[in-house]
């Protein structure tokens, strides 16, 4: 039946032809448009991840609680090196975020910011994907300036060169009070981020609230998002769950994830849509070839071929056209999938600027994932079962009189 | 059981009354209405009559193809009509051969491997399926065609390869629905000739529809059929 299957293929390789591109079409581009479906998620997720702070987010659980920097954790820096060189690990990047007061001598009042300290070479690529610096310059390793929002900025009316005062309280009750100049103005895409929140780097914040190897949260950033699962289950020796919260990114893009639920559900409508279209399409092909044999059919079950044995021949027949056609669609796509994950497609005008405000790449990414490939050719593979149920449908009910006499016309 | 109508022969068809409508609108059309008739083993048997008298239909409705409006085929003692699907293919394959006016053949085999398809589908063996070829082969006078693809093959070589094939299951009778009607008149005498010596050598039973008068004018029995009733049964002496 094989051999049979095999030689119809050979017979006409032209209606082969049609269905192998049928499936090849099909195959090709649900694993192109699933591939840039699952690559904006994961772009649109690592964009908002690296403004949120990373991957994977250690915090003390009293923290968590009370915001007070009384709360905070102090860890050995050993611990944090030790962190950076495990595998997948791209980033490690430690904060301390506390309140403090500030005021300049042209408003007569103060103010109450969020004082970030930061790991200057580390937070520079982060920040400033989506921020741009107005004026001043980024920080260098041991500046003790601060940088400030555009709009906090405008609010105190001051300028780069003038001193900002600031008053808080520091690690377990000491005063922190400093006189730090303004080095730089940046421009923070949120505008409430924006007028309440100061840089400064994170050994010139340590010193101000004395707090030396002491961090609100320490941010890991992973090269993939598949693998942050692995990072943790590394670093749970080291933070235990008694005293330590440890969020990975499905829980820290919690609050985007209406954004995701979204695209993921257009994501869906499209894709069966997609489905619906290269199903049919395939269809068209199988109807056109089972009108096309009715007759052959016909004569092999007069003769004495049983229906049964018919229907396998042509079960795999298709299948071995289906097979070539998702192998084909398969080799093709690869490189294309693997190119543009490594060149993402540039986007220009509004649709970049409306994505920088919601702190997503400008680009088309694809996703260079081979469970998506396996996912797409398994999904083509069973619309082309599905398919292959007509003619085996049309052959088990086959009126064999009736399909004899198509050779009169 | 067989039905003996003497020593010799037996009747290995039977019909009772059959009669198949076909609906045209709202009018019926009887394509075969009340047929009776008996074939005997080792008949060579035409059916004729003008287009639209019924042959096609009353060959489809012996050879199973077709289920009657009512009355039945009996073939072998045995009424094919109560027969499930499956039985059915199955007693075709083992009982009746069938040689149709094109697409006999199956195009991606070679010649003996169209003879040798039957045989394979009733489960013989190699070595039995590769001699009762060369038999038929031999007999059809197509040796030194074997293995040639059924697109090399003339009408005439097709249809002499589509009558080896239905002869293949060693059938009780072959049913040729207007065998020679795309075929030349060498080719036509041709597939004429060796369909006779199969019918004297080997004692096959022919039951062929035609309105080529070269035919009739072989076969040894004429059955005429009219707005799908027999209207003539006459047998001859040739």
């Amino acid at each position: 039946m094989i051999k049979l299957a095999w030689l119809n293929l050979q017979r006409n390789p032209y209606r082969a032809m049609s269905i192998v591109s049928s499936v090849f079409i099909a195959a090709f581009f649900c694993i192109l448009f699933g591939s840039f479906k699952k690559g904006v998620l994961n772009s649109s997720a690592d964009s908002i991840l690296k403004i949120s702070g990373g991957h994977i987010e250690i915090r003390s659980k009293s923290y968590s609680q009370t915001r007070s920097i009384d709360d905070i954790m102090c860890i050995d820096s050993a611990i944090l090196d030790s962190i950076s060189i495990l595998p997948h690990v791209k980033r490690v990047l430690p904060t301390l975020r506390a309140y403090a007061l500030i005021s300049h001598s042209s408003s007569s009042s103060s103010r109450a910011v969020v004082l970030v300290g930061i790991d200057p070479e580390s937070e520079k690529d982060r920040i400033r994907m989506v921020s741009e610096m107005v004026e001043g310059e980024w920080f260098s390793e041991f500046d003790r300036g601060v940088i400030i929002g555009e709009n906090m900025r405008n609010l105190l009316n001051i300028g780069i060169g003038d001193t900002i005062a600031v008053m808080g309280v520091g690690y377990h009750g000491v005063s922190a009070v400093g006189l730090f100049p303004v080095q730089g103005v940046i421009g923070l895409p949120v505008a409430t981020v924006d007028i309440n929140s100061m840089f400064m780097t994170l050994s010139a914040a340590q010193e101000l609230f004395q707090a030396d190897d002491c961090y609100s949260e320490i941010y890991i950033m992973s090269d993939k998002l598949d693998k942050v699962e692995v990072i943790e289950s590394f670093i749970q020796s080291d933070f235990s769950s008694d005293e330590y919260e440890i969020r990975d990114w499905k829980l820290l893009i919690d609050e985007h994830l209406v954004y995701f639920r979204i695209t993921d559900a257009i994501g869906f409508i499209v894709m069966f849509f997609l489905y619906l279209l290269v199903g049919s399409n395939i269809l068209g092909a199988v109807i056109l070839m089972t009108k096309e044999r009715k007759l052959e059919f016909s004569v092999l079950v007069s003769i004495g071929m049983p229906r049964d044995k018919l229907s396998r021949t042509m079960f795999y027949e298709l299948i071995m056209v289906a097979f070539v056609g998702l192998i084909l669609a398969v080799i093709v796509s690869l490189p294309i999938v693997y190119y543009f994950s490594n060149n993402p497609i540039p986007l220009y005008g509004e649709a970049a600027e409306t994505l920088k405000k919601f702190f997503i790449y400008a680009e088309i990414y694809l996703s260079f994932d081979l469970s998506l490939f396996i996912e797409q050719f398994l999904i083509v593979f069973c619309i082309c079962l599905a398919v292959i149920a007509y003619p085996v449908i049309i052959i088990q009910r086959l009126k064999v009189d009736e399909g004899l006499s198509k050779r009169e016309s | 059981m067989n039905e003996v109508i003497n020593n010799n022969r037996s009747i290995i068809v039977r019909t009772e009354n059959l009669c198949k409508l076909f609906l045209n609108g709202k009018s019926e059309i009887k394509a075969t209405d009340h047929v009776n008739l008996s074939i005997t083993s080792g008949e060579f048997t035409a059916v004729v009559g003008p287009s639209g008298s019924g042959k096609t239909t009353l060959l489809n409705l012996i050879g199973g193809l077709a289920t009657p409006s009512s009355g039945r085929v009996f073939v072998k003692g045995k009424d094919i009509n109560q027969l499930k699907e499956k039985e059915l293919v199955k007693f075709r394959l083992h009982n009746i051969g069938f040689v149709f006016q094109f697409l006999n053949l199956i195009p991606v085999l070679t010649v003996e491997e169209n003879i040798s398809f039957i045989m394979e589908l009733q489960g013989t063996n190699k070595e039995q399926r590769n001699r009762r070829t060369a038999e038929l082969l031999e007999l059809i006078g197509m040796k030194d065609r074997a293995r040639s693809r059924p697109y090399a093959l003339s009408g005439g070589q097709k249809q002499r390869v589509a009558v080896a094939r239905a002869l293949a299951s060693k059938p009780l009778f072959i049913l040729a629905d207007e065998p020679t009607a795309n075929l030349d008149t060498e080719a036509a005498e041709t597939l004429l000739n060796t369909m006779l010596l199969l019918n004297e050598k080997e004692k096959v039973t022919f039951l062929f529809s035609t309105h080529d008068p070269r035919v009739m004018n072989k076969a040894r029995r004429l059955i005429t059929l009219e707005d799908g009733r027999i209207t003539k049964d006459e047998t001859y002496v040739r």
